[in-house]
């Protein structure tokens, strides 16, 4: 691995599952200490991308690196750099208590001991979660399995975040705080977040760059004042009007 | 493969095996109790055969009701052991945590040996009950001087076994549901393996056909080993069934679960069910 490699590359990245394409010639380059939105419709193709990058499906053609690493020939290199972040709520062990769950998976990431417990209650206090660690997962909300879901992907303080819709299931008041948790790790700690949301407005006050996915291709891809000014869309123009700009007609 | 690494990962597993398996408190408990009234059953049976069948039993003993218990323990410890592998894959795609395992960086065989390692511990106490059981309320008399040897066979064993649970999973890992390698080694296992007879007993060409199934081997050593005083050196031919089983299926089922869990992840269906 190259220490200046990209925190996240895709090299002409196709998926088909039969006859129907899901991702076609995904080209993209994420640098270390930027955020990245993926916006599109559902089916868009952007939960694949964000497992393709994962190791959790394998791409038709075309390369994913994370950190400088393939994500196929070299997946568990990869993974020890990322943390992924699933969209659906049933990814825990339902009669265990979130404590138990996050220790679980922490060991996982090879972290033991006190170094564990350290750093399991300091991922719970980052999502709201420091008293209700104890309480068994089944028993929580679908927030707060949401944030627990947000807090595995941090406990290996990974240099690279995929989050696939972190704050759907969120209370405004928790989600703004997991807004400020990954402001703070991409300004402050140098991390990396791809993140896919339907949330324009989250993605307005988080992203330094969008990619717009539609049909599985990239549309757009760059900062948002940027393809406003390539759309010829005036600056107060809102991400929707965007959206619908580079979509339309596709 | 660093070693110290992966015991933590192994420990990982059967921590959350056992706190997952306290949470069901009464299950937990019936499944230890179930063990009485089995193994009673069995001591009736045995009354019911007494000596009938003395000369096929003659080198194990002589005795049905010890055969039968340590036919019925391995057995039982074996299949559910089994069924683990593929019971377990099956329970984190229902609960949806296979993709979030998966994306972690625990290595395949790490996966598969820590999904089952609860089920062999706690399956290795069932088996100490029985024996438990028959020594302190039927009086069965065990050679327990050759423990160290009887543990060295069920070594053996689990290697052997564990071909067998690991392309079990594969299929699990592809169809999802149906277990027909599982099902159809239980079946060929009882009706074969000498668990409630003697393999003797059968026709010439079902005993061809039992010699290719480990528990026969496994049984036959174990029942030799802790039944009689009989030299173990006429058990070289099962000890070597056994390893061939292990060195040459334990690769071959891994090569082949690693087969489906990358077609798993070419057709986007790891976390399905």
């Amino acid at each position: 691995m190259d220490q200046n490699s990209p925190a996240i590359e895709c090299i002409s990245l196709k998926k088909t599952f039969g006859a129907q394409t899901v991702l076609q010639d995904i080209n993209l380059l994420v640098d270390a200490g930027n955020i990245l939105a993926l916006v599109g419709t559902n089916g868009a193709g952007k939960t694949t991308l964000l497992k393709i990058l994962a190791s959790l499906i394998i791409p038709t053609d075309g390369k994913a690196l994370v950190c400088g690493y393939d994500v196929i020939r070299e997946p568990i290199q990869a993974k020890t750099k990322l943390g992924f972040v699933p969209s659906e709520e049933r990814s825990f062990y339902w009669r265990l208590t979130g404590l138990q769950n996050l220790n679980f998976f922490a060991s996982l990431h090879n972290i033991h001991g006190k170094e564990r417990d350290h750093v399991v209650n300091a991922a719970l206090a980052a999502v709201g979660l420091e008293d209700k660690g104890h309480i068994r997962f089944k028993e929580y909300s679908s927030g707060m399995k949401q944030a627990l879901g947000i807090a595995r992907g941090i406990l290996n303080d990974p240099p690279v975040l995929l989050l696939d819709e972190p704050t759907r299931s969120l209370s405004p008041d928790i989600a703004k705080k997991i807004r400020k948790l990954m402001q703070n790790k991409v300004r402050n700690e140098g991390k990396t977040i791809l993140i896919s949301s339907h949330n324009l407005q989250e993605v307005e006050e988080l992203a330094d760059h969008i990619a717009i996915i539609h049909h599985g291709a990239i549309q757009a891809l760059g900062s948002i004042n940027a393809l406003k000014a390539r759309a010829k869309l005036s600056p107060s123009t809102n991400l929707n009007t965007l959206f619908e700009h580079f979509t339309s007609g596709c | 493969m660093d070693l110290n690494r992966q015991s933590t990962i192994l420990w990982a597993f059967l921590r959350r095996d056992l706190l997952n398996e306290l949470s069901y408190k009464l299950s937990f408990f019936l499944q230890l109790l179930g063990i009485f009234p089995v193994v009673l059953m069995f001591f009736f049976l045995s009354r019911l055969v007494g000596n009938t069948i003395s000369g096929p039993l003659e080198p194990y003993g002589g005795s049905y009701f010890p055969f039968v218990l340590i036919g019925i323990a391995v057995q039982n410890y074996l299949t559910l052991s089994l069924s683990r592998f593929s019971g377990s894959l099956r329970e984190s795609q229902l609960s949806g945590t296979l993709e979030a395992v998966l994306a972690t960086p625990v290595r395949l065989a790490s996966f598969l040996m820590g999904s089952t390692a609860y089920s062999f511990v706690f399956n290795a106490l069932r088996i100490l009950i029985y024996l438990a059981v028959g020594t302190l309320i039927f009086n069965v008399h065990f050679n327990w001087a050759r423990l160290p040897a009887a543990l060295g066979v069920i070594c053996l064993t689990i290697a052997a076994f564990c071909s067998l649970g690991i392309f079990s999973a594969g299929f699990i890992m592809i169809f999802k549901r149906g277990d027909p390698v599982n099902w159809g080694f239980n079946v060929i296992s009882w009706l074969l393996g000498g668990v409630y007879y003697p393999v003797s007993i059968l026709p010439d060409w079902l005993q061809k056909a039992a010699d290719f199934i480990p528990m026969t081997h496994a049984l036959k050593a174990l029942r030799v080993i802790l039944l009689t005083e009989n030299d173990l050196s006429s058990l070289g031919g099962c000890l070597m069934d056994l390893g061939l089983w292990g060195v040459i299926g334990l690769p071959v089922s891994l090569f082949c679960f690693r087969y489906a869990l990358n077609r798993a992840r070419m057709l986007g269906t790891l976390g399905h069910y």
